[in-house]
């Protein structure tokens, strides 16, 4: 089972994405903070990872630099959401190493589907790598 | 003639007269005693032999019978050589004849001698003449009759004369040269003899109208020469003129004539008196017009008066100092200045207003201002211009702006510095406030920047703080409304439906808010500027916006030229911009209504219009739609949901893109909303390359 860590320190929204992530068919693990995202994503290794920007003790973008810079997790597909929507802060959480970001208020109708993209593109490109480095 | 009997004024001499009386009575009185005669009376012959004249007589013939000393000196003759000798003997040659006849006729006493002297021109005996002045007189003694001769040597009389001639031809041609000056001479009455040209040309007379007819007082003004007799304590005008001069040398005072055609003019007079032998021959008088002085004096007078009058009204303080740093002259306003009076401002140095701020001396003072004022002292330029403070009378300090230029004497050296000085107090004063309220004004305005700031961030912040919640609104919204919680009833899901429309409200609203505060607070420093294909983000957004227009029944048209070019800018941004136009196009506008949205380039320019045919928007609120939270009045307008941000919103990123909003609208009829950007060269020049690269 494909397995998605997630970090949001509202209560609300966690379990709104828990709620409905399961719904979709996923292992999901809850965190209400970014040290412990680090902790568990170690200890777990799941598929994809969550991250909300605003965050106690660490924010979803320094947790992302440190999953990067972990050579057993620096590929793991990452998701960023935030209430800042601007173009600088969406530059800051790319140049950060995340794959997708989800502005709030979102829909979490739309971000399972986003999930489910990030997850399918991840796998291509995995499959891609696995077929460039058989091929050398 | 023989003889010149010139009958002259000049009077016989009184010795001569003597002399003749004297002689004729000894004559007679030894004719008289005949018997006597031989014998020569030595008292007679001595007192002959004593006069310088030559005494000679003759008998009825002519012929010598007496002989003085006088004669033999005069003659060359001795008496023992002359006696006997015919008197002619003595006079010019060649007439001889004439002369005998007239000797006996005066002997006889037909011929009645000269009752003056007659010049005659002696022969003397070594050939050569002598003018002398002959006086005759003759008697009878008994029937004979004598003729007595006294001739007189007036060699030196002529000589004296004709140097007298001479020098007064000298004299008057001197007098009449000089025409510049009036010369006028009279007798001691004071009748005018000499009137030269210059004193013709003066006062208009010609001379033969003065000369001997005009007295000397008849040009003066009579109350003049009145004033001036009662002071010289006389009766007569002319003594007025002519008294100081009487008493002793000459006089010189200004007097006013009166020309003939009646011209008053003013004139230097100086009289002296003619003396000759102690005795008072007249008077000479030399006028010399001072109406050229007296003008140049006026102008002068008018000239000092004007500078003082000016130099005393001007409101400017002006000092001037002598260049030992003296006061010269202060004006009013100058003393007013300082608080000093002029007395006190002539008895200190100008060194002792300057306030200085190290304490130097008075030496050191003038050495740095001779320093200060150097370029003018070299002539490099005509005024100094500088700001200081000098000491008032009561010990303040004034702040004034000096302007200080140099007179130079006649000898080269610094004569005078004359300085204005301007009261700068209430000008720094001025100064000094406007620089208080204009740092108050920045002041002010860093604190407004900073509260706008603030509140920009407080805006951000609120909005950041306002998505969580509203995204838990919309999350769980979207849960009980797509079942997971189970089927809802009809009546809940419309409930449900509300709470979702309105969330979608908020949830819009604070998007616009946080694009206001990004907008206001500057940040367009990030906008990313790239070409943007504007065509390209026309269709996209139409293409979106399609499927709510199509659930209202609005056609949309798209009207897009061909090769419009880019715009530079962020897409997404101007994607927001046509997307809030199409919203509010299809929101004022009822069901059933057309909206259009055309693209043309004109120019260098690249023009945008959404045009709907809609409600409209009355002309006078037309001037409003851009303010922020501005929403039009009325029942129509309330029923549309919005924020009043959109058009604020276009307008803000539009500027940002270097473009224009313009909006037109008639209500009823529809709303037209311009758009003008700048088009993107560099993207213009690019493009054939890639067309032909295609």
């Amino acid at each position: 089972m494909t397995k998605i860590l997630i970090a949001e320190d509202a209560d609300d929204i966690r379990e709104l994405l828990v709620f409905k992530l399961k719904a979709a068919g996923y292992e999901v693990h809850s965190v209400v903070d970014g040290e412990s995202a680090v902790r568990l994503a170690k200890s777990i290794m799941p598929d994809l990872v969550v991250l909300d920007w605003m965050m106690p003790r660490m924010n979803g973008l320094d947790v992302c630099i440190a999953l990067r810079s972990d050579p057993e997790l620096h590929s793991m597909p990452i998701m960023l959401l935030t209430a800042k929507g601007q173009e600088i802060d969406v530059e800051r959480g790319f140049s950060a190493g995340v794959d997708d970001y989800v502005v709030k208020p979102f829909s979490p109708r739309e971000l399972v589907h986003r999930i489910e993209a990030l997850l399918a593109r991840t796998r291509s490109v995995s499959i891609e790598a696995f077929i460039a480095r058989t091929s050398t | 003639m023989f003889v010149r009997l010139s009958f002259d004024v000049v009077a016989l001499a009184a010795l001569g007269g003597l002399a003749v009386a004297a002689v004729a009575g000894l004559l007679l009185s030894r004719r008289r005693h005949r018997a006597k005669a031989r014998s020569r009376q030595p008292g007679v012959q001595m007192m002959m032999d004593l006069v310088g004249d030559a005494i000679v007589m003759m008998n009825a013939a002519g012929q010598i019978i007496s002989w003085n000393s006088g004669a033999a000196s005069m003659f060359g003759y001795e008496a023992s050589e002359a006696l006997g000798l015919m008197i002619w003997s003595m006079l010019p040659a060649g007439y001889e004849a004439q002369y005998a006849d007239l000797f006996v006729g005066l002997a006889e006493g037909s011929i009645a001698p000269p009752r003056h002297p007659v010049e005659i021109v002696s022969m003397r005996r070594d050939g050569s003449s002598l003018p002398t002045e002959l006086s005759v007189s003759t008697w009878k003694e008994g029937n004979d009759g004598y003729v007595l001769c006294i001739f007189r040597d007036v060699s030196e009389r002529r000589r004296m004369e004709a140097e007298l001639r001479a020098s007064t031809e000298r004299l008057h041609g001197v007098l009449e040269g000089a025409s510049e000056t009036a010369i006028i001479a009279t007798d001691e009455q004071g009748v005018i003899t000499v009137f030269n040209r210059g004193a013709q040309q003066l006062l208009g007379y010609g001379e033969d109208e003065v000369c001997g007819i005009l007295d000397l007082a008849e040009f003066h003004d009579a109350e003049e020469l009145a004033a001036r007799a009662r002071e010289l304590n006389v009766d007569r005008g002319l003594e007025a003129l002519v008294g100081a001069a009487r008493r002793g040398g000459a006089e010189t005072r200004e007097w006013t004539y009166t020309c003939k055609n009646g011209d008053r003019i003013p004139v230097s007079l100086t009289v002296t008196a003619m003396m000759h032998d102690d005795e008072l021959r007249g008077f000479i008088a030399v006028a010399r017009d001072l109406t050229a002085q007296r003008r140049a004096e006026r102008r002068v007078a008018y000239g000092n008066e004007a500078f003082r009058t000016a130099f005393d009204s001007a409101p400017a303080a002006v000092l001037l100092t002598n260049s030992d740093m003296t006061c010269a002259h202060a004006s009013p306003a100058f003393c007013e200045l300082t608080g000093y009076t002029p007395r006190e401002l002539k008895q200190m140095s100008m060194l002792e207003l300057i306030v200085s701020d190290d304490d130097l001396d008075p030496e050191d003072v003038l050495a740095r201002e001779n320093r200060n004022f150097a370029s003018v002292l070299q002539g490099r330029t005509p005024v100094h211009h500088s700001e200081r403070r000098i000491r008032r009378a009561d010990g303040t300090a004034v702040a004034v702006r000096e302007h200080t230029s140099m007179v130079v004497g006649d000898d080269g050296e610094p004569l005078l510095w004359v300085t204005h000085l301007e009261d700068i107090t209430q000008e720094q004063r001025v100064e000094r406030a406007l620089r208080e309220a204009l740092a108050g004004k920045i002041e002010a305005l860093d604190r407004l920047e900073e509260i706008d700031r603030q509140k920009s961030d407080f805006v951000s912040m609120v909005s950041h703080e306002l998505r969580s919640p509203v995204t838990s609104i919309i999350g769980y919204l979207e849960l009980l409304g797509d079942g997971s919680y189970g089927q809802l009833a009809p009546a809940q899901a419309d409930a449900l439906g509300v709470v979702a429309r309105n969330a979608a409200r908020l949830e819009q609203l604070i998007s616009d808010l946080m694009t206001m505060s990004r907008l206001e607070t500057g940040r367009h420093a990030h906008l990313q500027r790239a070409p943007v294909d504007i065509a390209k983000v026309l269709r996209e957004v139409t293409s979106s916006m399609q499927p709510i227009m199509k659930r209202r029944s609005q056609p949309l048209t798209l009207d897009v030229a061909d090769n419009v070019g880019a715009v530079s800018g962020d897409e997404r941004q101007l994607e927001h911009v046509v997307t809030n136009l199409l919203t509010n196009a299809s929101k004022f506008t009822p069901e059933g209504g057309t909206i259009g949205v055309h693209l043309r380039r004109d120019g260098d320019r690249i023009v945008v219009a959404v045009n709907d045919t809609g409600m409209g928007i009355p002309r006078e609120e037309l001037s409003n739609v851009f303010k922020r939270f501005y929403r039009g009045r009325g029942d129509a307008v309330a029923n549309v949901p919005g924020t009043g941000l959109g058009l604020s919103i276009v307008q803000g990123i539009v500027r940002q893109h270097g473009g224009n909003v313009a909006i037109e609208s008639e209500v009823g009829v529809g709303t037209t909303v311009t758009l003008v950007f700048p088009a993107d060269e560099q993207e213009l020049s690019v493009r054939p390359m890639a067309l032909q690269s295609n």
